[in-house]
């Protein structure tokens, strides 16, 4: 009997320990998505943790994907060198080119004294995490933060834009893939200069809305951002146009985000969201009216105001 | 007061060992998960197989893996790969529950079943995660992606369900010895 009765208080208990468990893990969605100092310094000290076994778990699948890629390199050595040399050439072509037009920038700017907006200095990263799943994609950088590695920081690669800095710990930042869903860049078709939004759908394309009316995107322009909001530097190439179709404008990344090995977060003396005070935001608001006064919702009484 | 508590055998055989080098393993599990999502094959789909690893230990071997551990497993996981953006968390523990409560004596049932069980419970795992992204994003999931993850996992479960079982017996014969 007793024993049946500490059987039942058991099972209770597991009970209890299923609902508590089942109620905290739902909590934690909610505690995730607010953007508090403490849970933000939690998160971030645990990926600090946690990233060094990382690194050493996936060390061996990494090898495996390098000799994988070697051995496919290998397969196709003819073909690959036949490749790289015609690449070589037209990139030669392109490089004079790109000389020339520098050349000529550089003397237009000088002569309309125009205002250089280089004030951005790359540090080299590691990415050490894979670009995530089907609910969220984003990158652990192994970087040097007292670079003065911030959030909202750009992350470019060769190629073009990465993302952008979302998490910054002492040895490790957390980058925000531009195919996110949560990822929204600013940007500009490049021959015609329309301004629009790339909406990442954490798939592998991003969605370009916000176009004005009037503009006509063509399959294959290039997608660059425009810097509006100042957060990311202006120019630099997020994708082209692949597909038009019901006014759904698609772009796809200059980047293979699979593949990010190594990237350059571009850091800046002045950061916009660094150095801005939260503690500021109070003197933006005026305290509501005293409930007494009543005249929260009433307008202006102009009998008063002659008085 | 019940003093008969004081008068009754001492319990010497704990599975708390036992349950932190599962724990371990299984975090260790779901790094290696992450880990093969850099490969191009798996670029943004890697197969479930830390869940298909707790759905065969919940069914068989309870013992070794309290929900307590798939909770502290999962969130570090979940902190570390996503920094707390999805319901992983609590996808699978919900799932877990609903499989411990509704599927009774595993051992007596056939395999097909078992493998059938095991559908559902990454169905209602990937639909509670679904949802909750739609709600919160508002944005649909690429489908694409996680139904070549759901499709994958599907074919690999027979194969991590023999390997699993394998391992359970060694233990369990060298514990017998």
């Amino acid at each position: 009997m007793a024993r049946r009765g500490s059987g039942a208080k058991g099972s209770s208990s597991k009970l209890s320990l299923q609902v508590i468990l089942l109620l905290v893990s739902f909590l934690l969605i909610f505690v995730g998505k607010v953007d508090l100092y403490t849970v933000r310094a939690t998160k971030t000290t645990i990926s600090e943790v946690v990233a060094p076994i990382y690194d050493i778990i996936a060390a061996p699948v990494r090898a495996f994907d390098t000799m994988a890629s070697g051995m496919r390199t290998l397969a196709s050595f003819r073909a690959e060198n036949v490749r790289l040399r015609a690449e070589n050439e037209r990139l030669k072509r392109w490089q004079r080119r790109a000389e020339i037009l520098e050349s000529e920038n550089r003397q237009l700017k000088t002569a309309l004294g125009a205002v250089s907006t280089t004030d951005l200095s790359p540090v080299t990263a590691r990415a050490i995490s894979a670009p995530g799943g089907s609910f969220a994609h984003s990158l652990l950088l192994d970087i040097d933060t007292t670079d003065g590695v911030a959030r909202g920081n750009a992350v470019v690669n060769a190629n073009g834009l990465v993302g952008y800095v979302i998490e910054v710990g002492r040895k490790y930042a957390r980058l925000l893939l531009i195919t996110d869903v949560n990822s929204k860049i600013p940007v500009l078709l490049s021959s015609s200069s329309w301004p629009g939004l790339a909406l990442g759908q954490n798939s592998k394309v991003l969605r370009l809305d916000f176009l004005p009316l009037e503009a006509i995107p063509k399959i294959g322009e290039l997608v660059l951002t425009s810097g509006h909001g100042g957060i990311l530097p202006p120019g630099i190439p997020l994708g082209r146009v692949i597909s038009i179709e019901d006014g759904t404008v698609l772009i796809e990344p200059s980047v293979a985000l699979e593949q990010v090995s190594f990237v350059s977060v571009l850091t800046r003396e002045e950061n916009a969201l660094v150095d801005f005070n939260y503690d500021d935001l109070e003197s933006f608001f005026a305290p509501l009216p005293a409930e007494a006064e009543g005249r929260l919702l009433e307008g202006v009484n102009a009998a008063e105001l002659l008085k | 007061m019940n003093y008969q508590v004081y008068f009754q055998k001492a319990s010497l055989k704990s599975y708390r060992s036992l349950q932190v080098i599962v724990g371990f393993s299984l975090f260790g599990m779901l790094l290696l998960e992450g880990a093969i999502a850099t490969l191009d094959v798996f670029a943004y789909a890697t197969p479930f197989l830390t869940f298909a690893i707790f759905y065969v230990l919940t069914l068989f071997y309870p013992v070794a893996l309290p929900l307590f551990s798939v909770f502290t497993v999962t969130l570090l996981n979940d902190i570390f790969f996503t920094s707390l953006q999805n319901s992983q968390t609590f996808a699978i523990l919900l799932s877990l529950i609903i499989v411990k409560r509704v599927i009774n004596f595993p051992e007596q049932r056939d395999f097909l079943e078992i493998w059938q069980g095991f559908a559902v419970a990454m169905l209602i795992m990937v639909i509670v995660q679904a949802v909750t992204f739609l709600l919160w994003e508002w944005s649909w999931l690429n489908l694409q992606g996680l139904l070549f993850q759901l499709g994958i996992t599907l074919l690999l479960y027979p194969f991590i369900h023999v390997v699993i079982t394998r391992i359970a017996l060694i233990f369990v014969e060298s514990a017998e010895r």
